[in-house]
C-alpha cells in the first residue's frame, strides 16, 4: 500500500472513501450537525502552514469536502463543528495513542459546537479507526529530508 | 518570556492536576455505556451554562455601549468574506493575464485537484456552494 501524506487532498479523499464504505456510518452521523471543519495547526520545521479542511454530511455519508485555501474561510462557512489541534496531537489521535474524548475534555483538542453529541457517539469511534487503518499515512515529521 | 517559559504557579498546577484527574475520571466513565451518557450530559450542561453566561455578558456589554464577542465575530466573518473575494478576483485577473499573454485559457485559474479550494463531492445531487447556506 502506497503511503499518502497526512492531511493532503489525496489523504483526505482516501479517508473519506473508507469512512463512506462503513455500513454503520449513517447511524453514527444521525442527529449530528451538517458540517465540520478541522484545523491542523502549523509546527515549525514540520508543517510550515496550518491545514484546514471542511466537510459536509448528507444522507448518512460524507457528501462533499474540500481543503480550505485560508483558515479564515471557516468564519464564513460557520460549520456546526470546528475541531482544532496542533499537528502532534492529531498524529497521536490518528495513531490511537490518545483518546479523542479525553483530549476534547482536557481542552487539548479544541472543539467548537455540540460536544455533547460527539461524546454520545464516542462508541462509533471504530468507524474512523478502521478508515484510518485502511489508509497508509506518511507523517511529515517522519519523512527523510 | 513566552507563555511556555513562564514558571508554573499554584493555580496552574491545580488546574493541571484537576484536568488530569478529570481526564482520568472521564476515561473510567467512558468505558461504561451509562458512564458515557453521564459524561455527555455533564458536557451538555456545561456548554449550555457557558452559552447562557455569554448571552448575559453580551447583554451587559451592549447595555454599556461596548461590542460583545458576537460583534467581533461578525466583523471577522465579513473580513473573511472580503479576503475570499479578493482571492477570487486576483485569480481571475491572473487568468486574464495568462489569456492576454497568449498562453491559452485552458485550465487557467483552476485549482488542481489536490490544491486547497478544490471541492470534492461524493454525490453530485448535494452539490452547492456552502457559503450561500446562511
Amino acid at each position: 500500500m502506497r503511503a499518502v501524506r497526512f492531511a493532503s487532498g489525496a489523504w483526505i479523499a482516501a479517508v473519506v472513501e473508507a469512512v463512506n464504505r462503513h455500513p454503520d456510518l449513517p447511524r453514527a452521523l444521525a442527529g449530528l450537525g451538517a458540517d465540520l471543519a478541522a484545523i491542523v495547526e502549523a509546527e515549525p520545521g514540520v508543517l510550515p502552514r496550518p491545514i484546514a479542511a471542511w466537510g459536509r454530511q448528507a444522507q448518512g455519508r460524507v457528501a462533499e469536502w474540500r481543503l480550505l485555501e485560508d483558515e479564515d474561510e471557516i468564519l464564513e462557512l460557520e460549520p456546526a463543528y470546528v475541531v482544532r489541534a496542533p499537528y502532534r496531537l492529531w498524529k497521536d489521535l490518528l495513531l490511537q495513542r490518545l483518546d479523542p474524548v479525553q483530549a476534547a475534555l482536557s481542552g487539548r483538542l479544541r472543539v467548537k459546537g455540540d460536544l455533547e453529541g460527539l461524546v454520545r457517539r464516542a462508541s462509533y469511534r471504530y468507524i474512523m479507526d478502521g478508515a484510518l487503518r485502511a489508509v497508509a499515512t506518511e507523517f511529515p515529521d517522519e519523512v527523510r529530508r | 518570556m513566552t507563555e511556555k517559559d513562564r514558571p508554573k504557579g499554584l493555580g496552574d498546577l491545580l488546574v493541571e492536576q484537576g484536568l488530569r484527574f478529570a481526564s482520568q475520571a472521564a476515561k473510567v466513565m467512558m468505558d461504561d455505556r451509562r458512564g458515557q451518557e453521564a459524561v455527555a450530559a455533564a458536557v451538555g450542561l456545561a456548554q449550555k451554562g457557558m452559552k447562557r453566561l455569554e448571552g448575559v455578558q453580551e447583554q451587559v456589554l451592549h447595555a454599556v455601549g461596548l461590542p460583545a464577542k458576537t460583534d467581533y465575530d461578525e466583523v471577522a466573518k465579513q473580513m473573511a468574506r472580503m479576503k475570499r473575494k479578493i482571492r477570487d478576483l486576483s485569480r481571475k485577473v491572473e487568468a486574464g493575464a495568462v489569456v492576454g499573454g497568449g498562453r491559452g485559457a485552458e485550465g487557467a485559474g483552476e485549482a488542481p485537484e489536490d490544491a486547497p479550494g478544490a471541492a470534492h463531492r461524493a454525490a453530485a445531487p448535494h452539490a452547492r456552494d456552502p457559503r450561500r447556506k446562511r
